[in-house]
């Protein structure tokens, strides 16, 4: 087994580090990166052939992100990005721009394109795999181009805001990051301020100018004529199951390329970072 | 079996199309991908993949994801077909050597990863212990290409967008067709992105001499393997392995450090071969300098036709990154591809 938290929690085991406490969901310091690429594909979970991507990624999908940055395996950070000991804001800072190129892929219908070896499969091991010589598959995945957002994360787990901090401050990654599908390859950029950033929270007396991606949004988001925003329904939290993984809540995010958007800010956790009002979830 | 890879490398791998259709878009009438915005090219990365996994094949390494029709004996699947003899979850060194045996014979799953999957009982001690000595059959390929965009804004050839066979395309029939669509670019260089995670190899058993072999295989493949009709055309012009020293540390985004250099290259329109293109490496070379702390060794090979520029002047072809790259304090070596080719290919084959 090598795919289960293989990674050293904590690559500077000496480092002493103070992890942020949350308070109403707003956290009093975060860590701060920009991950980007040529192209992202965060699919979504209510679409089948068609592989349609999210403008936004997902907080699940910035928690893996994250934790392959650290170095934690598959099933093994969804406690630390448990919403009640964690608060992750994103800003949007590249394009939301789509594009769809469909690819040919080996067949993943077992009961068509699947060849199998080993034995019954009653008492003994079967093995089943796609028939590689057979004719392939069509699925048109949808990217996001160009896409770049500015994370803003704060986890109660010292040991993994310890590594992460450590990660982003030497600009190294355990396993390296990419946006939603393995070969979509991300940079990850830190501010020149440094990563780590106190947060003061924000209290709303009307509405609020919020620079990052609004949770709740269909309860919160005042609109504004001339400022375009989207809305989508995000997963938001996980948990093991098995051998797989189940979402356990979902949120509606709002948010846009073009600056900022207002709310009243009834039930958002918000906080100042730098100058910036972020959202936090 | 050979220990892993150690490094962790960042490729980048740049390939131009002239009269050709590097990639179709099979929902598109197979013309060639575009991004609709920009007109750049695409290829993906499914594509420049199927060139290695082909070349590999004809090098004599097993493949699993295998050409569409090719019958070809399957070493992977001998491997795997031993696992029905294996009838009790004590025999975990077996189902072990089940495992390193598939590894070890199919070479591109050791880059690329694979998905497989194992009969559904979780109550099962035997199936639990297959699934866990075979990471739960899905494999995440420690070596990643990016699909590539085209630096240039591409022009199709409207003159050659109908084709008549003279092969006739069914059994029964026995002329050929005609208005067979053909669509070709005039002219596309494309920087592909490519990562080793030294960390994900374990997973794979990728070895050192696996990423070693990249530095020929990439080369030839797309000399050797872009010999049907719509895909003639295409050339290897520059790659780069950067290996480095630092664990955990990639510079990232390598290939967007070249740019088509206006001063020294005809304008996009007009581009129809190699000699109208010259490659601005300025930012590449330049991000490689800062970070040569980082660096073990960047190996280059680099194609005589393509000329290249550097901080705004002429800097001989890519063939002289290496030189340059070594000006610049970036510790380098050159691939000598035919030279070193005949030692990555499978022992005693």
């Amino acid at each position: 087994m090598t795919n289960t938290n293989v990674g050293p929690v904590d690559p500077a085991p000496d480092r002493s580090e103070t992890p942020p406490t949350l308070t109403d969901g707003v956290p009093d310091s975060c860590l701060v990166c920009t991950v980007g690429g040529d192209w992202a594909h965060f699919r979504r979970i209510d679409r089948t052939v068609t592989k349609q991507t999210y403008r936004l990624p997902p907080r699940t999908t910035v928690a893996g992100l994250l934790a392959a940055i650290v170095g934690v395996g598959r099933d093994e950070y969804y406690d630390v990005f448990d919403p009640a000991v964690s608060a992750v804001g994103v800003e949007v800072v590249g394009d939301l721009r789509t594009t769809t190129q469909p690819s040919l892929g080996v067949g993943t219908n077992p009961g068509e394109t699947f060849d199998s070896a080993g034995g019954s499969g009653k008492k003994t091991v079967k093995v089943r795999f796609p028939d590689t010589t057979d004719n392939r598959q069509i699925h048109s995945y949808e990217y996001v181009v160009d896409p770049a957002y500015r994370l803003y994360v704060a986890v109660e787990d010292e040991a993994f805001h310890a590594a992460l901090k450590h990660h982003l401050e030497r600009g190294t990654s355990y396993y390296p990051p990419s946006l939603g599908l393995s070969e979509l390859l991300a940079r990850v950029e830190t501010p020149e301020a440094g990563v780590e950033h106190d947060v003061t929270a924000v209290a709303v007396d009307d509405t609020v100018a919020v620079d990052s991606a609004i949770p709740e949004a269909v309860e919160t988001i005042v609109p504004r004529a001339g400022t375009p925003h989207h809305v989508e329904r995000l997963p938001a939290a996980m948990e093991a199951d098995g051998r797989n993984r189940r979402t356990t809540e979902f949120t509606d995010y709002a948010f846009t390329a073009d600056g900022q958007l207002e709310t009243t800010g009834d039930g958002l956790a918000l906080g100042d970072v730098a100058g910036r009002t972020v959202a936090f979830y | 079996m050979t220990e892993t890879v150690d490094n962790r490398s960042e490729i980048v791998f740049v390939t131009d199309a002239q009269d050709c259709n590097p990639n179709g878009n099979p929902l598109g009438e197979n013309r060639p991908r575009k991004d609709p915005i920009t007109d750049q090219a695409v290829v993906t990365d499914v594509r420049l993949k199927r060139y290695l996994r082909d070349q590999l094949h004809a090098d004599g390494h097993g493949v699993f994801i295998k050409k569409t029709g090719d019958e070809s004996e399957v070493r992977a699947r001998l491997a795997l077909d031993v696992l029905g003899d294996i009838t009790d979850a004590d025999e975990v060194a077996e189902i072990e050597n089940v495992r390193d045996e598939f590894l070890d014979a199919a070479t591109d799953v050791r880059y690329f990863g694979a998905t497989l999957s194992f009969n559904a009982d979780t109550d099962n001690d035997l199936l639990d212990a297959v699934a866990d000595a075979f990471d739960g059959g899905n494999y995440t390929g420690p070596v990643q290409f990016s699909p590539a965009r085209s630096l240039n804004a591409v022009e199709e050839n409207e003159e050659s967008n109908t084709l008549t066979s003279v092969i006739a395309t069914q059994d029964d029939k026995s002329t050929g067709g005609f208005d067979l669509d053909d669509n070709r670019l005039k002219y596309a260089i494309f920087p592909f992105h490519g990562l080793v995670d030294e960390n994900g190899a374990s997973d794979t058993e990728l070895t050192a001499a696996d990423v070693k072999r990249l530095d020929t295989l990439c080369w030839r493949a797309m000399k050797n393997q872009t010999i049907s009709r719509s895909k003639v055309g295409q050339e290897p012009r520059l790659y780069a392995r950067v290996e480095y020293a630092t664990d955990g540390y990639h510079v990232g985004d390598l290939h967007n450090g070249f740019d088509r250099d206006p001063d020294y290259s005809k304008p996009e329109s007009e581009l129809r071969n190699v000699t109208d293109f010259t490659l601005d490496v300025t930012k590449f070379v330049d991000r490689l300098a800062s970070a040569s702390d980082h660096v073990e060794t960047v190996h280059v090979v680099g194609d005589e036709y393509l000329d290249m520029s550097y901080d705004g002047e002429r800097y001989g072809t890519a063939a002289d990154l290496a030189d340059l790259l070594e000006s610049q304090g970036v510790p380098t070596t050159t691939i000598d591809v035919y030279a070193e080719f005949e030692e990555t290919l499978p022992a005693g084959e």
